[in-house]
């Protein structure tokens, strides 16, 4: 029986961050609408103190952190470790985590779920997007950023509607897909069609390790 | 790779680039988000985020090279 509880990291210290943890929002509704307790640390509360003691005291299920990342890490607001490998990787165990940053499934991915019982989503090389500098205000409506990171969120979509994890990484490697082939297609303009490449690289770079087939829904 | 296949490498990015609008920013995580003209600049330069903006570029050319647009999804990239 899963325990129905996420935790969302969404820190917003410089542009990248802002507009990933804008776009977490909806990710936030869906899993509410599906009956989740979501656990919103964002903005100066994304420290590792506040980011273990919820982990502690909730053990949510699932855990999707926005913020960047290297290797062997996960950021939080001002780009403070909130998680990384032998330190504290062993937070994330038996959870499903997804992590929208740059290369934490390279190493810390793969460390994590050693423990068994644990999956862990994210990207093993840069994640890239473009935006328009003049939506920073309202990053949620910037169409350009929303052909990224409205893929990149429908992970933590499928993982609330109930699809496990291996299937999540393939529906969203398809929404990925989608968005390019729009692309390819004549009412594109040249300018729009630079997103090929990235959208290409994001989808790659997009993998799981750990058990496939675990759900944070049944 | 010789010297006139880089230069030609560069000069391609670059010419893509340059379709690039003018407001558009590119975020590469931690590393910071750069206008066309810094991310033109950077290929020039050949430094770090240059390296990494041609090899987006490299990859997606292979990836036509080997006919992606005729595969599933699933089998683009990687699963664990």
């Amino acid at each position: 029986m899963q325990n129905h509880r996420a935790l969302v990291t969404r820190p917003n210290s410089d542009n990248t961050t802002r507009y990933i943890s804008a776009w977490a929002e909806k990710s936030i509704e869906i899993l509410k609408s599906k009956n989740f307790q979501v656990l919103d640390l964002a903005k100066e509360r994304v420290s590792r103190n506040n980011f273990e003691s919820m982990i502690k005291r909730h053990s949510p299920g699932f855990i999707f952190l926005n913020g960047h990342g290297g290797a062997d890490c996960v950021t939080g607001q001002n780009e403070e470790i909130l998680v990384k490998m032998n330190e504290n990787e062993n937070v994330l165990h038996g959870s499903v985590t997804y992590a929208l940053s740059c290369k934490s499934a390279k190493t810390l991915g793969q460390e994590v779920v050693k423990a068994g019982d644990t999956a862990y989503i994210g990207y093993q090389e840069d994640f890239f997007f473009f935006f328009f500098s003049a939506k920073m205000a309202r990053p949620d409506t910037d169409e350009t950023a929303g052909l990224f990171l409205t893929p990149a969120n429908q992970v933590a979509h499928s993982l609330a509607k109930g699809h496990n994890v291996s299937e999540s990484c393939l529906i969203t490697k398809k929404y990925f897909y989608k968005n390019i082939t729009k692309l390819l297609t004549s009412e594109a303009s040249d300018n729009d069609r630079e997103a090929i490449s990235y959208l290409l690289w994001d989808m790659q770079n997009l993998i799981f390790h750990g058990d496939g087939q675990k759900k944070i829904k049944d | 790779m010789n010297t006139n296949t880089k230069k030609e490498i560069m000069e391609l990015v670059i010419a893509r680039l340059q379709t690039l609008h003018e407001g558009k920013e590119l975020s590469i995580g931690g590393a910071g988000e750069f206008t066309r003209d810094e991310l033109i600049e950077h290929v020039k330069k050949g430094d770090e985020i240059g390296k990494k903006v041609i090899d987006v570029q490299m990859n997606f050319l292979q990836l036509l090279k080997e006919g992606i647009f005729y595969a599933e999804p699933q089998s683009i990239g990687h699963t664990s």
